[in-house]
């Protein structure tokens, strides 16, 4: 079954760990049956929003392997909206990235309405990191205000996991991704059996988190294999329209 | 998934360096006792490090009482009794039972436990554990706790396994491993690309010791993540088992 990772990312961090080219992202996923992994851009999302992004398309440009979300940034709405009009209506990008952490703007924002109204037009998912669970409730009322747009809720809220479940119940445009840093043992099962394998995916948040990290949380999941199949590949490849 | 990721213990015995067991207060996981030994049975580990969660957020000597019971009846667990500062003086009279026990791997945890590595009360638990010839393994998932330890150590004949080194401490980790021979660092948070690798680099190969943290957290991410390390036969083996076993013997664990 081919692996779709819908989140990991390209270019520097600032952690002690190695840069990996565009190739060595898709030759590690690979490794794994990884076939398909979808980036935005490290940079974009810490430094310069314009400049990652043009990072990210050169960086996916004649990969099939590799996929790229733009990074939005309410503090720049205007750019953003520009920035969506320059990528998404290529295949090589599946959707629009904010990362909360970063840009500090509450995400039920007037701005970060703005983008997510933009966003509709293009018919791709909006990735979503969100720091706490302040931002979480934020969420909910984007969510709510957009529930056409489908979101995806980056490391299911990491450590905030079991709040994630109850606000994904009430907003079910929300899905999950199942991956990150924090390994807890029964949160993908508790997500199957409160919100529904049909609205989880899988992500790595690669290269913070290894691939065969997220891999093996799955494994270890407590739940179906035809779930696990549905997390793994199915629910992505139907999002994200991939064949 | 692919089936080359299967737990394979002919590659390799595991010794798991980091299990928890009991009832963790805002978690809906299930980590009995029996949910530990069946996690081992599954992955067919060999050994495993147990740590009771009570004796991390509750009542330590019932806490280590319990890791003690569970060890007496599963050969394949090791008890490590836990210490608490913010118990003190009474965590001296824990470190001074469990030591007449025959215990000599100790663990604290100061986040959890929400003291500061810098605090009095740590000061005289430290030296106590240098005169008995112990070892601690002590939570340390933030850049702030790795250098608060390492002061607290410094001067004594202590080794110090770091529990929790992760992407966002990985720098402050290398940095106290390079200045003090005696740190080792367990990797079941040791999530990122390359980290684990980075780690052997700069530790040499006897110095990083693989923990699942299960069954709190998936024992597959960690293991799978250190036994597809880009590293050699040799460095895995002592990963996967070596390299604990070798601590406990130095040490003179039962």
């Amino acid at each position: 079954m081919p692996v779709i990772d819908i989140h990991a990312h390209y270019g520097t961090m600032p952690y002690s760990l190695e840069r990996q080219t565009p190739q060595q992202i898709a030759d590690l996923a690979k490794a794994f049956g990884i076939e398909r992994t979808c980036l935005s851009s490290s940079v974009a999302i810490a430094v310069d929003m314009v400049a990652g992004n043009q990072q990210l398309a050169e960086a996916i440009q004649g990969n099939a392997a590799l996929l790229g979300y733009v990074v939005v940034n309410p503090n720049s709405p205007e750019e953003s909206v520009e920035e969506m009009r320059k990528y998404l209506t290529s295949p090589n990008f599946v959707g629009a990235k904010m990362h909360a952490t970063h840009h500090g703007q509450p995400l039920d924002s007037p701005e970060t309405m703005q983008i997510v109204k933009s966003l509709l037009r293009y018919d791709k998912p909006l990735l979503v990191h969100v720091p706490d669970s302040k931002g979480l409730v934020e969420l909910e009322t984007l969510a709510k205000a957009y529930a056409s747009c489908p979101i995806i809720l980056a490391n299911m809220g990491n450590g905030d996991w079991p709040l994630a479940l109850h606000i994904a119940k009430r907003a079910t445009n929300l899905m999950l991704d199942v991956g990150g840093a924090d390994p807890a043992a029964d949160r993908i099962k508790h997500a199957v059996e409160q919100v529904g394998a049909h609205r989880l995916l899988f992500g790595t948040n690669t290269p913070l988190v290894h691939p065969l990290y997220a891999l093996g949380m799955v494994r270890d999941a407590e739940i179906p294999a035809f779930d696990k199949e549905r997390i793994l590949h199915r629910n992505a490849a139907k999002l994200l329209r991939l064949a | 998934m692919d089936p080359g990721m299967e737990t394979n213990a002919k590659a390799s015995a595991i010794f798991d360096g980091f299990t928890v067991f009991g009832a963790w207060p805002n978690r809906p996981a299930d980590i009995r006792v029996e949910t530990l030994t069946a996690t081992l049975d599954r992955h067919r580990v060999t050994r495993a490090l147990t740590i009771c969660a009570e004796a991390i957020q509750g009542d330590g000597m019932t806490g280590n009482d319990r890791a003690m019971a569970a060890a007496a009846k599963d050969a394949r667990l090791v008890a490590v009794p836990v210490l608490n500062p913010a118990c003190y003086p009474f965590c001296l009279n824990e470190l001074e039972r469990m030591g007449q026990q025959g215990r000599r791997l100790f663990a604290t945890f100061p986040e959890t436990q929400e003291w500061e590595p810098d605090c009095l009360a740590f000061r005289p638990t430290v030296e106590a554990l240098a005169a008995l010839g112990a070892g601690l393994m002590a939570e340390a998932t933030r850049p702030s706790t790795v250098a608060g330890l390492l002061r607290a150590v410094a001067g004594h004949d202590l080794p110090l396994i770091l529990v929790g080194a992760n992407y966002r401490n990985l720098g402050e980790v290398l940095a106290a491993a390079t200045v003090h021979p005696q740190v080792y660092v367990e990797t079941h948070l040791l999530a990122a690309v390359g980290g684990l690798e980075r780690c052997l680099q700069v530790l040499g190969e006897e110095r990083v010791l693989f923990g699942s943290g299960a069954p709190l957290g998936y024992f597959s991410s960690a293991f799978l993540r250190a036994r597809f390390a880009a590293v050699t036969p040799k460095q895995m083996a002592n990963v996967l088992y070596g390299n604990t076993a070798a601590l406990l013997e130095r040490l003179g664990c039962p």
